[in-house]
């Protein structure tokens, strides 16, 4: 090889094949000083590894060159230019595609969780609750409209063996509220007026329509004008206790007797339950028959009694009572002129029933 | 900024990432931060406000992605010149080193100058012309000669 061909830029020395090499790119893409050009084709000439590199250049932008000819949709365009919104800004960076599938679905299931806690604290559940108790209120209502269908039985001929019935008995009400609201009371009092009054005097004989479907206008008009009366009106409960000898022996008897009068069960158990040594009755029982059922008891000891205020309010006419009968131990001993309280109010000791 | 430069920055993200989703992504960071280096100074080139916009993204995004795992569909709209075989780029991209591939993109596809890359860059014309050299002849090593044909969808 004829070292005075190939010469740097300087002319002093031949050119390496480690700088030819580098230089490669230079010559093709013509930025080789005239001298730099002259001698890099020197060297190509011996150079076969060179032949093949500038091969591989030019194969290199013949390719590239193709790379970019390649076209960018105008939708990809505008999609790059729209800036994206806040949400979507989160979303690419969170990449919440490629979390692992486990924490996918806990992130879920506590979003799920915390949506239905909070539905759980923010609904107004004593307000629906007050709904609900208030439309069970309206059921006693219904109630109270059954009863002056028995009233028209009364009126029809079966006066004097349906009486009984013809105020409301608690003790069937098993699903009503123990709570009534002033309104439906008012209703429920019209409705045992109509029951009570009958069978004080023979009624007249109605005509079908009056006495098959009540009066609407004729039930408004009586609700207008009891409404008032009654929103003044204050509930009262008679309780009552006394110590009986033999109570297992007697208790069928008051039962009978009270029966008799007119009483019927008002809470869940039946008159004269066995409570303990005793029995107990609550039992409801028109109010002119009090003095009789004070005289019932009385027959079997001293009854102790006396008027309470209670929320519920009965319908006018009727008296609600509880009396607990116990037996009497031997050391007892019965306690005379116990006082009692009149329906009315006014209180009289047991001597006066 | 023109659409001709639009269309610079997602070329160069698409051919860098081979991931259209992730390129679409990365052009839209880019252009908005180019956007911003172009408002910051007035002055600045609009393709060295590009070469430094792109450089950052891709730094920011390459060590969330492994190279040679292409995911691009054919619904995605690069339109790349039908006949041509991607095959060499995905297999170059795969094994070349990061900033002669890079340089490649920027001077041959992107056909922005020396120059202008070198200032984005903040590299010396000579190491950028030896990085675009070195890329050439591996790519080169890779792809064989192609010929000139109608545009195609990606396959």
């Amino acid at each position: 090889m004829d070292n005075g061909n190939f010469y740097s830029k300087k002319g002093q020395r031949k050119i390496s094949s480690f700088v030819g090499q580098e230089l490669l790119y230079d010559y093709i893409s013509g930025q080789l000083d005239t001298e730099r050009q002259k001698a890099v084709d020197e060297f190509l000439k011996e150079n076969r590894e060179a032949q093949g590199d500038i091969q591989k250049i030019n194969n290199g932008i013949t390719y590239v060159d193709r790379l970019a000819e390649t076209v960018v949709s105008q939708a990809l365009l505008e999609k790059i230019e729209t800036p994206s919104n806040y949400f979507q800004t989160v979303q690419t960076r969170l990449r919440f595609e490629e979390w692992p599938v486990g924490l996918k679905l806990g992130l879920e299931a506590m979003i799920v969780a915390l949506g239905i806690t909070s539905v759980a604290i923010l609904v107004p559940w004593h307000k629906i609750m007050n709904l609900r108790s208030h439309s069970e209120n309206v059921v006693l209502t219904e109630i109270a409209h059954e009863t002056v269908k028995k009233t028209t039985e009364v009126e029809t001929g079966n006066a004097v063996k349906e009486q009984p019935a013809a105020f409301q008995d608690e003790g069937v009400q098993t699903t009503k509220p123990n709570i009534v609201d002033e309104t439906d009371v008012s209703k429920a009092s019209i409705k045992a007026e109509v029951a009570v009054t009958p069978p004080a005097t023979p009624p007249p004989v109605p005509e079908p329509q009056k006495t098959t479907v009540p009066d609407t206008t004729a039930v408004a008009a009586a609700a207008t004008d009891t409404s008032e009366k009654d929103s003044k009106r204050v509930g009262f409960l008679y309780r009552g206790t006394m110590l009986v000898t033999n109570a297992p022996a007697v208790t069928p008897k008051m039962v009978e007797k009270l029966t008799a009068l007119g009483s019927r069960k008002a809470g869940e158990v039946e008159m004269g339950w066995k409570k303990g040594n005793g029995s107990y009755f609550h039992f409801t029982v028109p109010e002119n028959k009090y003095d009789e059922v004070l005289a019932v008891f009385n027959q079997y000891g001293q009854l102790k009694i006396q008027k309470e205020r209670h929320e519920r309010i009965m319908p006018e006419g009727i008296i609600r009572l509880i009396i607990t009968v116990d037996e009497k131990k031997s050391k007892q001993a019965d306690k005379p002129d116990e006082k009692v309280t009149a329906p009315n109010g006014s209180e009289t000791s047991d001597s006066e029933q | 900024m023109s659409e001709n430069d639009v269309k610079a920055i997602a070329l160069f993200f698409f051919y860098a990432l081979l991931d259209d989703r992730r390129a679409l992504d990365a052009a839209g960071e880019a252009l908005e931060m180019a956007r911003r280096r172009l408002a910051a100074n007035t002055e600045l080139k609009t393709t060295v406000a590009i070469v430094g916009a792109t450089q950052q993204i891709w730094d920011k995004h390459s060590g969330q992605f492994v190279r040679g795992r292409p995911n691009y569909s054919l619904e995605s709209g690069w339109l790349v010149p039908q006949g041509l075989d991607l095959g060499p780029w995905k297999e170059f991209q795969k094994s070349a080193q990061e900033d002669e591939f890079l340089c490649l993109i920027w001077s041959k596809i992107l056909k922005i100058s020396d120059e202008d890359i070198s200032q984005g860059l903040g590299i010396s014309i000579g190491t950028l012309r030896y990085r675009i050299g070195r890329a050439l002849r591996k790519l080169g090593m890779m792809a064989n000669p192609v010929t000139t044909k109608p545009l195609g969808v990606v396959k």
